[in-house]
């Protein structure tokens, strides 16, 4: 008779109130396995190498044809597989160049590498001097938009994001790029969104009414309560910007009703209470949603987070996760960004090759025009990918794409993970090791740590309140 | 599946293909990433030198430094709030220079 291996690197288990949970690993299917499977699952990882018959000779209480029946359903899944035999492969899955032909539905203008801000966390490679500080031309930007109205293939939907440096510096390229979008997205017969991120500081009720009208998506980077913002988040002379921001998120929030307003949050050494941040954002400023994005740059150590401050971190990102739960099971939905990602994700059952949308759907152009991979290669050392004249590099993106999906990492291969993943960001990797094909080690431990939060909250909501899902998180976008 | 209970929508979709015999076909499904790395966002780094502050030379290279973030409180027209359009022809002090103009108060 056959004897099989179980493949251990295709499945995790996670335990959620005594359920056992089975996370596909090849697919990021989840099940939940029932006491015949949990029993057969067990006895394989005792024997390594076992039959049809040693299972049911190991485990005479289950009836036989049970036990065929599991082993059946582990053989569909790859969970088993034939003793001696290799781990199946399957052709076709990766295919840099349709990657690279992927059309472009969203991309970032980087109005201006200067900010009035001085945050001294902020990672842009291109702020690090003044004298690098550069703004795109109205026409530059025109060009963007035109180039991304002519692709072939042109999406349904558009996104344009404004980005910086701080974009509300350059409000004039702001007004007439929007413009001009708009009207080349009435023409093409397509929807177009915009969104920009902020530090708020120049949230004036002209720019609010514009903001307004054209539906614009704002983030506003907020860092907490006064004592905490004011720390990192300041002007060239070290003034702390709470009081201006918050006057001006709440001028913007009265009136901005029609989207959805919220903050990012850069955790840092010392500013790492997460549910406390949460609450003053959502309640006392208003905030829709919260987004928490911890910094873990090693160099200077003043910032960046530590072990200990990582696991405050981490500890808060859990304890406002069992809220969010308490909440979901009530069917109430807490607008922790980080948390609804994670859960559309699993959802939906993401299974990602590459690790983001750069180069595949979203594109960035630095103030120059030169196209870059994503709005944190802005100003950087790294290579461009052609410009807004001559058009994209196609070439060079599929060879981006060719070293992505080839680069081989033992560590990642073993990962249970590494689908949700698929070895992290690019730009955090070029910062640290100066190869953005590295995959981001360092945050291996906390990623499958929130990851396996994330599976045993979806189990608990799913088991508890199930229609959660359809109303709060199936409409997400991927973001 | 009988003993493996499908909780989300990639499980549905290998649950029913695993009827119809049709796998491989789910196996290889992938998503299109859109936006960032997702789950957690990567965070903000600082740059090797704790912040972003650098010299001023040559002086046309910190100009705008002065005109709209006030790096410093030098004689110069502020395109934040008073004269928004001064630099407007302009996009790189540096290569632009000739286009900017003095500014008058408005009367």
């Amino acid at each position: 008779m056959t004897e099989m291996n179980l493949c251990a690197e295709n499945l995790h288990e996670v335990k959620s109130n005594g359920q056992r949970l089975l996370f596909h690993v090849p697919t990021s299917s989840l099940f939940a396995l029932d006491a015949t499977g949990g029993a057969v699952l067990d006895l394989l990882r005792t024997r390594p190498v076992a039959s049809a018959e040693d299972v049911c000779q190991d485990l005479p209480d289950l009836p036989p044809q049970a036990v065929g029946d599991v082993l059946d359903e582990f053989r569909q899944l790859d969970l088993v597989r034939p003793a001696g035999t290799a781990p199946r492969v399957f052709q076709g899955e990766a295919d840099p160049v349709r990657l690279a032909d992927m059309p472009i539905d969203t991309l970032v203008l980087n109005l201006t590498s200067e900010c009035n801000l001085a945050c001294t966390y902020c990672y842009k490679e291109d702020l690090s001097s003044v004298a690098a500080g550069t703004r795109m031309d109205v026409k530059v930007a025109v060009a963007a938009i035109d180039w991304l109205f002519g692709q072939p293939d042109l999406p349904e939907r558009l996104n344009v994001v404004f980005f910086g440096g701080e974009p509300l510096v350059s409000r004039s390229v702001l007004v007439s790029v929007v413009a001009y979008a708009r009207r080349r997205a009435a023409t093409a017969n397509r929807h177009i969104h915009f969104s920009l991120t902020t530090n708020g500081t120049l949230l004036t009720e002209e720019v609010i009414d514009f903001l307004v009208a054209n539906r614009v998506g704002v983030t506003v980077s907020m860092d907490g309560p006064p004592e905490l913002h004011d720390r990192r988040r300041v002007t060239v002379s070290g003034k702390g910007t709470y009081r201006s921001v918050a006057a001006n998120v709440r001028r913007l929030l009265d009136r901005q009703v029609l989207q959805p307003v919220g903050a990012r949050v850069t955790l840092t050494t010392g500013v790492t209470d997460v549910v406390g941040i949460f609450r003053h954002l959502t309640e006392e400023v208003g905030f829709a949603e919260v987004g928490f994005a911890p910094a873990t740059a090693d160099v200077p150590a003043a910032f960046g987070l530590d072990g200990a401050g990582m696991e405050e971190v981490m500890a808060g990102l859990e304890e406002l996760g069992e809220l969010f739960q308490e909440e979901a099971v009530q069917g109430r939905r807490l607008g922790f960004t980080n948390m609804l990602q994670l859960l559309r994700n699993l959802r939906h059952g993401s299974r990602k090759l590459v690790p983001c949308g750069a180069g595949v759907s979203m594109l960035a152009v630095d103030t120059d025009g030169t196209f870059r991979l994503c709005h944190r290669f802005c100003g950087s050392g790294a290579g461009g990918f052609g410009g807004v004249d001559g058009g994209l590099d196609r070439p060079a993106l599929v060879e981006h794409f060719e070293r992505v999906v080839h680069r081989n990492s033992r560590a990642c291969a073993q990962c249970c993970i590494r689908n949700l993943c698929a070895g992290g960001c690019y730009h955090e990797s070029h910062v640290r090791c100066g190869d953005l094909l590295q995959p981001t080690f360092h945050a291996c431990s906390i990623l499958y740590r929130w990851v396996n939060f994330g599976l045993r909250a979806y189990a608990r909501i799913e088991m508890e309140n199930p229609a959660f899902f359809k109303k709060h998180i199936e409409p997400l976008r991927e973001a | 599946m009988k003993h493996l209970k499908p909780l989300n929508k990639k499980a549905q979709a290998l649950d029913k293909a695993a009827e119809e015999g049709t796998l491989d076909e789910v196996r290889v499904m992938q998503t299109v990433v859109m936006g960032c790395t997702s789950t957690l966002d990567p965070g903000w780094e600082v740059d090797p030198f704790g912040g972003v502050a650098a010299l001023c030379q040559p002086m046309e290279a910190d100009l705008y430094g002065c005109a709209d973030p006030c790096w410093w409180p030098a004689q110069v027209p502020d395109t934040i709030n008073t004269y928004p359009q001064w630099d407007g022809d302009a996009p790189s002090a540096q290569r632009d220079w000739r286009q900017l103009q003095a500014v008058y108060p408005k009367k």
